[in-house]
């Protein structure tokens, strides 16, 4: 097991160590998927805000909410949602895709864990955008507790770097996992209080509690609306953080050599 | 000093989408590795690619690697190369290692010339400074003019030929690991693409080259060792091994 770590953790460091490759190749991708548009990789947020405007009225019709804390609430959720999501299921193909590299080349495979998950965050913040917005229309919300927001962040893309590691060596192995990881992450978006509130819930149950989505997505959700995270979810993130990695890594050194005959 | 040394190296490819009755039928097939089938582990099929291979390598070798398709050439490479870790054995490589395989990494068609430079230098693990150096020796060599700020996919094919044989002559290995040789586009370029290619293999101080051509084998080696379903069967001077493997072909 030592030495399965000692692989993954080389592999993990020599990776983050070519932040040029993985910062360029990121960038790359977001240049070229909206090649030739006007907007280029504005239309990512023109996209979510659009969802959003229309999501938000029809629901606050439907249920009867104020629009005047809804619209915040549901912004600052589902931008971290998002992020989520897109890491989870890009994951699946992080080394697959990259098939003619890996067969070919010797170098760390995590620079391009590290690409998904640095690509993800770069849209992430574009989607601020939306955010100001939001903060223009319903008035500013400043507070010291948004200073939560660069550690929140962190910890987040921490959780997104493990379950990226591990579920792109697992998908690479076995090719029914991305289509059940699809169904999953359909199932969680609805089962996770995104776009409702855990309040709406006649009684708390556990797929909120023991939801580590839900804790991770409100770590980032809060110092958003000007609150503190709440110190299980900070404790719940930090933990799967520890237990993920510790798994992902072990998992990924002790099977790395057969990636080349995987993808 | 430079050193490559291959020290019983053994290797099996697992196999994951052999059809049922191809898992059935299992049979020693004529050309490439041995084909297995692991009762222990589920029927799974392997081929043994590599079969308890050592190959040392010092200062001044040039080593031709000959043999049918699916000998093992391409892979014995591949594990010099450190892109597949051995089952059993070790290989050392001391000095600088670069490979020209099949392409380049990170090539991208929607990115123009410099920026696919830039990227591809980066896979190699260059600085930022080294790779401005290489930029204007690529450029000058490749004479694609304006062409270097437009997308690759507006390239002929002779463009991009040029293009890639630049790039990848544009490194310094001391030792250089290559699969058949590289084409370099239309004939007067060819000739142009000579002279650097030579002056290329002249700086790299160890080289091994795969390749069914030989002629090229010829030119470029000082020994060879023939290859078969995984195994080194036979090390010498280029001329003979040549010889045995015409002999070996006829039977």
């Amino acid at each position: 097991m030592t030495a399965s770590l000692k692989i993954a953790l080389r592999d993990v460091i020599d990776g983050v160590l070519q932040w040029p490759l993985w910062g360029s190749l990121a960038w790359r991708d977001i240049r070229q998927r909206y090649t030739r548009t006007i907007l280029g990789p504005f239309w990512l947020t023109l996209s979510t805000a659009i969802f959003l405007t229309f999501f938000s009225l029809v629901y606050s019709k439907l249920f009867n909410l104020d629009l005047h804390s809804y619209l915040p609430y549901l912004t600052a959720g589902f931008l971290p949602w998002i992020l989520f999501s897109a890491v989870v299921s890009e994951s699946c193909t992080v080394f697959t895709a990259e098939k003619q590299t890996i067969a070919n080349w010797q170098f760390p495979y995590s620079v391009f864990v590290y690409k998904v998950v640095y690509r993800n965050t770069i849209v992430f913040l574009h989607n601020f955008l939306i955010l100001l917005v939001v903060y223009l229309i319903y008035g500013p919300v400043p507070s010291w507790n948004m200073l939560w927001l660069p550690v929140s962040l962190a910890l987040f893309c921490l959780n997104a770097f493990w379950i990226c590691i591990l579920l792109g060596t697992l998908c690479a192995r076995f090719r029914d996992v991305q289509p059940l990881v699809a169904s999953i992450l359909q199932i969680t978006m609805f089962m996770t209080p995104i776009f409702w509130r855990p309040e709406m819930l006649a009684k708390r149950t556990a797929f909120i509690d023991a939801n580590i989505v839900y804790h991770a997505i409100s770590i980032v959700r809060d110092p958003l609306l000007g609150k503190a995270p709440a110190t299980v979810s900070l404790v719940f993130c930090l933990a799967s953080a520890v237990i993920g990695t510790s798994v992902a890594l072990v998992l990924y050194g002790r099977f790395r050599r057969r990636i080349p005959f995987w993808v | 000093m430079t050193l490559l040394t291959v020290d019983g190296v053994s290797l099996e490819f697992p196999i994951y989408d052999a059809d049922k009755s191809f898992r059935k039928a299992l049979l020693r097939s004529a050309v490439g590795g041995v084909i297995h089938r692991n009762k222990a582990k589920h029927n799974r099929v392997s081929v043994t690619a590599l079969d308890n291979v050592s190959i040392n390598l010092k200062q001044g070798d040039r080593l031709g690697l000959i043999g049918a398709n699916g000998a093992g050439k391409s892979t014995l490479l591949k594990v010099m190369a450190g892109v597949y870790v051995p089952d059993r054995g070790r290989v050392t490589a001391e000095g600088r290692l670069s490979c020209l395989f099949a392409g380049v990494p990170g090539i991208d068609e929607h990115d123009n010339a410099y920026r696919n430079i830039n990227t591809i230098c980066r896979f190699f693990g260059m600085s930022k400074e080294q790779i401005v150096e290489k930029v204007d020796s690529i450029e000058e060599f490749c004479e694609l003019g304006d062409y270097m700020s437009m997308p690759l996919r507006t390239y002929s094919s002779g463009m991009m030929a040029r293009l890639s044989f630049a790039i990848a002559t544009s490194m310094d290995p001391e030792i250089l690991l290559m699969d058949e040789g590289i084409g370099a586009g239309d004939a007067r370029f060819a000739h142009k693409a000579k002279a650097r290619i030579e002056d290329f293999l002249g700086k790299a101080q160890i080289v091994v080259l795969a390749s069914h051509s030989s002629d090229l084998i010829r030119e470029m080696c000082n020994q060879a060792v023939l290859m078969q379903t995984g195994r080194i069967i036979e090390f010498g001077p280029v001329e003979d091994i040549l010889a045995l493997h015409a002999r070996l072909c006829q039977v």
